[in-house]
């Protein structure tokens, strides 16, 4: 065999790609043979259709209260009963999972948004604005963030705006920590390097290499910051400091069905807690698995 | 270590710092400034101006920052006028039953989370591990109150073995006297943390078990116990105590709303009283003291984690 | 010689999501008391599992599945976990390849070594703290007493790796595995630690099997050796005799594919083309035989037996090289025309050089303390010139922190240097605004060493080729994408390549698009930071040889960083030698690799283990160049480098002087310069 001949190189001596597929195709395997990811997104898609669709096939009155009506339990006309004030049950989960799900997906998305801005900012210029805003990120994160929520929600009257606005306004520091590390991480790679090497300015580096990279670390991110943003949400309307009346949501339902806890009226207690329970528990199985089938991709190297 | 010591001190104190500022400005937020805050809605604009005088309200505001750090460092924490009490006298009686409430709560997190989690590891996808994984998920999962809520229907109404609500008692003294009233409460704010604990403590071993000097251990013939014990153990406990510093403030914010469920007269229930009544000088206090407290307990974890790990001890 | 262990037809599988994968498949060894089996073979061949195998500690999933394994006439597979463990650290000793993660952070050297003790000898605490302090006197760590209360970062790479010997050899075991026990170690301290081996297991008469990939170690320390690819043992034999009448056609590639010292530059390597079976589903026949250039229908089909040539010389070959004619191997390599040497030292100074460095300074700040207080400087490039022609390719070899890399990075504007300038085409890019250098960054291309983070995994080779184009706005979007095909095509990679991910390809690949990527703005110098080092040996030939054809179509001139000698010397016209931010000598390459002026570039020389040549010139494999090692004691570190020359402190032929004169780089002879007081040659027309 003589050595390759310079007129041979066309031929692809380096041998065909081996059989895989795009990023996107790999993570999407990973992530659907993961029995419990597709639980969660089934249960999501579930709890969706339920409080979105559910009004339109089933009719309530859940503004005008009806004590006459109040505290009844599960019967043909009202399936889960009725609270202390006469709404309908069932009724008012469909209702108060529209605002936890809208709180919840909205607060995520701003906070991420944020978060996303500060840390790429903070990680990729670095140096004196690094360290600045990085303290003020460790400085709004010392402060507890329930007595912040509580202590506002006091100030500002809540309406569905205020109270997304205020959870999202400390929810934001975790996803910039983050991705401020995942950021610092990224620029010392040697494939920024290479576009250093090419001549490449900051801005590609940002948008074509960096931001591309942390995308998957941003989203697994925004799926937990939406459970905890639906949990965060409850525990302020559990406490009082939640949506107005009539206005509808599955913590304030737990709130007033606390007053019958000796009443055994357990239609006010356990269906509001299961839905805060099944759709936490859905974006917590998405989130790791999300990140699960991240972590595989790196580990295929 | 000594310069690191020093080094991570010097970073909570400018911390803190910030964290009163954060405070100071809140103050002066509230709408009507703090006078209306504490004088209430229907004060009169001659009163107010006549407060804002007397406090020193009507100063530049950098004199005011400075004025009112160094009352916080004299102690002064302000006054409550809805209870006609300092704060500092309304802290000195509920921080101790907090605290009392929250390290119980933390201590069984620890006992029960951190074996449960070494246990998943080396019986990794088995029953116990699959058990185990899917109560982590419901714990953290579930609305810490709605948790408190069905052990109060389960244990208190249903098979009324324990007290619904915790020891009602201004002192300490009361609440330790009464240790069947704080089982609900401790357990209802120690499942959230063992689930967490558990968790972390199943990858940190599963990371750790995979580590080369593992393999070495081994390969010298050490029993297995020993290799848990000696080699797993000492590893996999480094981030365990960054975590323990870092789950502070779910555990203060765990605490504000155990407190309220149960009833139990400590500083979560004064922050959500105050919150209720509008005591801005109480919110205020509370808030800055819980930060305070995450702040030291990173500081502690950060320091705690320096002396066991001889790579930063020896630094 | 009694025999000590003997592995006979061992077999172990290991279940993974994706099938089972045969990695150890009928594997046979013998190993003599006092003797070391060097085991060798490529990444994925099963030689590690092998090892690990014998003392039974496999990764999850892991399982023997046959054969047997005798140690001093011990059956071993047949042991319950308890007696296993009985076996493991008392009977034999392990050593793994990475000294820092494979001792445990959080425990003393001291109690690490005495732990494995106390719990085979069941003596007391003090008594194994003094035998943990007796084996790190054997393993010639100096001060052990004291060092016992060391935690393993407090010590350099190579005195954990000595620490890991002792807690091998801490209950005197019979036999000792070491598997790749300097592939993390430089060349010096590498060496250090294999003769360390070598002179134990004759002074404590126990058996090595030495796991390596490095032919070289193998030759220069072996007395057996056996050759491995794809989980079975394909020739074995005396060392002496495998490595002049080896007779596998595996095993007479893998010797062409190594760069070796007396190699004519004008020579391809041999490659071998396409890579590695996939061992959870082995090809029929013989595993070899769809990248052997030999093979016959026979070798598709049929499975080769293990054929006994002498005693003790065995192969699985249908068709093994051929020695009747006493010709040697007929795996002729091909003359390539003699390189064109535009670089003959006598005509290259009339040319402009391609780039000049001069006076080249880099210093890193070292903080410390509660404000960060500057506690020191770190040189890492102190006082660097030379200059390269067009067309030329300079090697710069050195030892890890030597300053290398750093220079190349400085050398393509990556670093603004402290002081010092780098001229290009006559404009100093140390100077020049981002602005200006944007059209002279199309001369200067880097290649890097790690193939998987060195290419954007989120985009397509194609976009990953574009880019340079895109950036420096050459052509329209048809004109770049026909030009990425001709990238690939001249890279060996099928046009199709352009529609995958990175991940879709193996290492070397991976190393092709980076170099397509550093060609695609037809540079004028490439700087090739460890461009091989990553790679298998096979593998890493058709690189080389790729490098060094591209070179030679487009008149490329390469500074090749690498701390392996052999390959700079492949391809280097010209060699720099550098240690601790100094260059300490430069000159042609054959002149600098075999009349060395500076003692540093002796020891470098030396320490690395040669093959043998397959023609026989060199009788008997351990007669290369064995010698006590040149060097002893570890790199002082950057921080405070030594005075006068920084190499005296290691330095066998150091005097008062050199701590007192840093001696000047002065010339040697034609375009060989070198900077030593008292040098191993004189300068040829007596300019010193």
């Amino acid at each position: 065999m003589t050595g390759t001949d310079l007129t041979a190189l066309s031929a692809p001596v380096g041998g065909e790609p081996s059989a895989g597929g795009g990023l996107w195709r790999t993570l999407g395997q990973t992530f659907t043979a993961n029995r419990l990811a597709v639980l969660g997104v089934g249960l999501i898609v579930g709890i969706a259709l339920f409080c979105f669709l559910g009004p339109l096939v089933y009719h309530t009155d859940q503004v005008y209260t009806n004590l006459a009506a109040a505290s009844l339990p599960p019967s043909a006309a009202h399936p889960l009963g009725t609270d202390h004030l006469g709404y309908d049950e069932l009724g008012r989960l469909m209702a108060g999972g529209q605002s936890s799900l809208e709180v919840g997906l909205a607060a995520a998305v701003m906070a991420s948004a944020v978060g996303v801005l500060w840390g790429a900012l903070a990680g990729y210029v670095g140096g004196v604005l690094d360290t600045v805003m990085m303290r003020i990120v460790d400085v709004v994160l010392s402060i507890p963030v329930l007595f912040m929520l509580l202590f506002i929600a006091t100030i500002i009257p809540p309406t569905l705006g205020t109270m997304i606005a205020i959870i999202a306004l400390f929810a934001w520091l975790i996803p910039a920590r983050l991705v401020r590390g995942e950021v610092l991480s990224l620029r010392s790679r040697e494939y920024v390097q290479a576009v250093r090497v090419m001549g490449g300015g900051g801005g590609r580096i940002v948008l074509r290499h960096l931001i591309p990279n942390a995308i998957g670390v941003i989203v697994v991110q925004a799926t937990f910051a939406v459970a905890d943003s639906i949990l965060i949400f409850a525990v302020l309307s559990y406490l009082g400091f939640g949506l107005s009346a009539p206005a509808a949501s599955w913590g304030e339902m737990l709130s007033s069905g606390t007053a019958y806890l000796y009443d055994g009226y357990w239609w006010q207690i356990y269906p509001p807690g299961v839905a805060i329970l099944l759709i936490v528990l859905a974006f917590n199985f998405v989130g790791d698995a999300l990140r699960d089938a991240l972590d595989v991709r790196l580990r295929q190297r | 270590m000594t310069g690191y010591l020093l080094r991570r001190t010097g970073q909570s104190f400018m911390v803190l710092l910030g964290v009163s500022v954060i405070v100071f400005a809140l103050t002066h937020l509230l709408p009507g400034g703090p006078a209306r805050a504490i004088l209430g809605l229907r004060a009169t604009p001659a009163a107010i101006a006549a407060f804002n005088h007397a406090h020193g309200y009507d100063k530049p505001l950098y004199l005011q920052y400075v004025s009112y750090l160094s009352s916080l460092v004299r102690g002064d924490l302000g006054f409550s006028y809805t209870q006609n009490q300092s704060v500092a006298a309304l802290l000195a009686q509920d921080v101790p039953k907090s605290a009392y409430l929250s390290l119980l709560a933390l201590a069984v997190a620890i006992i029960v989370g951190l074996p449960l989690g070494i246990a998943q590891a080396v019986r990794r996808n088995t029953v116990l591990d699959y058990t185990v994984t899917t109560g982590a998920f419901l714990g953290y999962s579930m609305p810490i109150f709605w948790l408190g809520l069905l052990l109060i229907t389960w244990f208190a109404v249903d098979l009324s073995v324990l007290p619904p609500e915790a020891p009602q008692t201004a002192t300490l003294g009361g609440a330790l006297a009464d240790p069947a009233g704080m089982v609900l409460p401790v357990a209802a704010l120690a499942i959230v943390s063992i689930a967490s604990f558990s968790r972390f403590m199943r990858s940190a071993a599963i990371e750790n078990l995979a580590q080369d000097y593992i393999r070495t251990a081994r390969a010298k013939g050490l029993p297995e116990r020993v290799i848990l014990l000696r080699h797993l153990l000492r590893n996999a406990m480094l981030p365990i105590i960054t975590l323990i510093g870092l789950s502070i403030p779910a555990l203060v914010a765990g605490n504000l709303v155990v407190e309220q469920v149960f009833n139990y007269p400590g500083v979560g229930l004064l922050f959500f009283n105050s919150a209720l009544r509008r005591d801005y000088p109480v919110e205020i206090a509370l808030t800055l003291l819980g930060s305070a407290l995450v702040v030291l307990g990173n500081l502690v974890a950060d320091l705690a984690y320096g002396l066991a790990d001889p790579r930063v001890r020896l630094a | 010689m009694r025999s000590l262990l003997e592995v006979s037809d061992l077999r172990t599988d290991i279940r993974q999501r994706r099938g089972t994968v045969h990695a150890v498949d009928g594997v046979s060894l013998t190993l003599g008391e006092g003797q070391i089996l060097g085991l060798v073979g490529e990444s994925g061949s099963g030689k590690t599992m092998t090892g690990m195998s014998i003392v039974r500690l496999l990764p999850s999933g892991g399982r023997l599945v046959g054969g047997s394994v005798t140690l001093a006439g011990q059956e071993l597979t047949t042991l319950d976990a308890h007696a296993m463990r009985r076996v493991r650290g008392n009977e034999i000793g392990v050593v793994f390849q990475d000294p820092m993660t494979s001792l445990n952070p959080t425990m003393t050297i001291g109690q690490q070594i005495a732990e494995s003790v106390q719990c085979h000898r069941g003596v007391s605490r003090s008594a194994a703290r003094a035998r943990a302090a007796e084996t790190l006197g054997l393993v010639g760590m100096p001060h052990a007493t004291q060092r016992l209360d060391n935690y393993p970062h407090q010590l350099s790479g190579g005195m954990r790796q000595r620490v890991m010997i002792a807690m091998a050899l801490a209950c005197e075991p019979k036999l000792l595995i070491a598997d790749e026990p300097t592939t993390a170690l430089d060349a010096t301290i590498s060496e250090q630690v294999l003769e360390l081996l070598d002179d134990l297991r004759t002074r404590l008469g126990m058996g090595i099997l030495l796991i390596t990939h490095d032919l070289g170690v193998i030759a220069r320390y072996a007395d057996q050796v056996a050759v491995m690819y794809a989980g079975r043992i394909v020739e074995t034999g005396p060392v002496g005799l495998l490595f002049r009448r080896m007779r596998h056609r595996y095993t007479e590639a893998l010797m062409a594919a190594v760069p070796r010292r007396d190699q004519d530059t004008g020579t391809d390597l041999y490659s071998i083309p396409g890579r590695p079976p996939d061992l959870s589903d082995p090809p029929p026949g013989c595993r070899f035989s769809p990248r052997c250039r030999f093979a016959q229908q026979d070798c598709r089909t049929l499975d080769p037996p293990l054929t006994i040539v002498t005693p003790g010389h065995q192969h699985a070959c249908w068709h093994p090289v051929d020695y009747r004619d006493d010709t040697g191997p007929t795996l002729q390599l091909t003359e390539r025309s003699a390189r064109n040497r535009a670089l003959d030292p006598q005509i290259r100074p009339l040319t402009t050089p391609l780039v000049e460095v001069r006076d080249l300074v880099k210093e890193y700040p070292v903080t410390a303390g509660v404000f960060h207080r500057r506690a020191g400087t770190l040189s890492a490039v102190a006082g660097v010139s030379f200059s390269l022609a067009p067309g030329e390719t300079l090697g710069l070899v050195g030892e890890s922190g030597c300053g290398k890399s750093t220079l190349g990075r400085l050398l393509v504007a990556l670093e603004k240097p402290t002081s010092g300038s780098v001229i290009v085409g006559g404009q100093d890019i140390t100077v020049a605004s981002a602005h200006e250098l944007r059209p002279i960054r199309r001369d200067l291309q880097l290649m890097f060493q790690d193939p998987y983070a060195s290419l954007d995994p989120r985009m397509r080779v194609g976009a990953i080729l574009r880019e340079p184009l895109a950036i420096q706005r050459i052509g329209r979007r048809q004109d770049q994408d026909r030009r990425v095909g001709a990238l690939l095509g001249q890279v060996g990679l099928p046009a199709s390549a352009a529609q995958y991910y990175p991940h879709e390809f193996s290492g070397g690949q991976r190393q092709r698009i980076g170099l397509a990527r550093a060609l695609a703005l037809e540079p004028k110098l490439v700087v090739a930071d460890e461009p091989v080092s990553a790679l298998d040996v096979s593998i890493q030939a058709q690189i080389l040889n790729l490098m060094r054809e591209l070179r030679e179509r487009l008149g490329l001139s390469y500074l090749i960083i690498s701390h392996d000698l052999a390959v700079v010397r492949y391809l280097a016209d010209r060699i720099a030698v550098m240690y601790l931010g100094k260059l300490v000598e430069i000159g042609p390459a054959t002149q600098v690799s075999e009349h060395p002026a500076h003692p540093y570039t002796e020891a470098l020389l030396r320490a690395v283990p040669e093959l043998p040549s397959p023609s026989g010139a060199t009788d008997g494999a351990t007669a290369v160049g064995r010698a006590r090692p040149l060097v002893s004691g570890e790199l002082p570190s950057a921080i405070n480098p030594p005075s006068g020359c920084r190499f005296r402190t290691r330095c066998p032929r150091a005097q008062p002087l050199c701590a007192e004169v840093e001696p000047p780089l002065r010339p040697w002879g034609p375009h060989h310069l070198a900077a030593c007081h008292f040098p191993l040659t004189q300068p040829a027309s007596g300019g010193a």
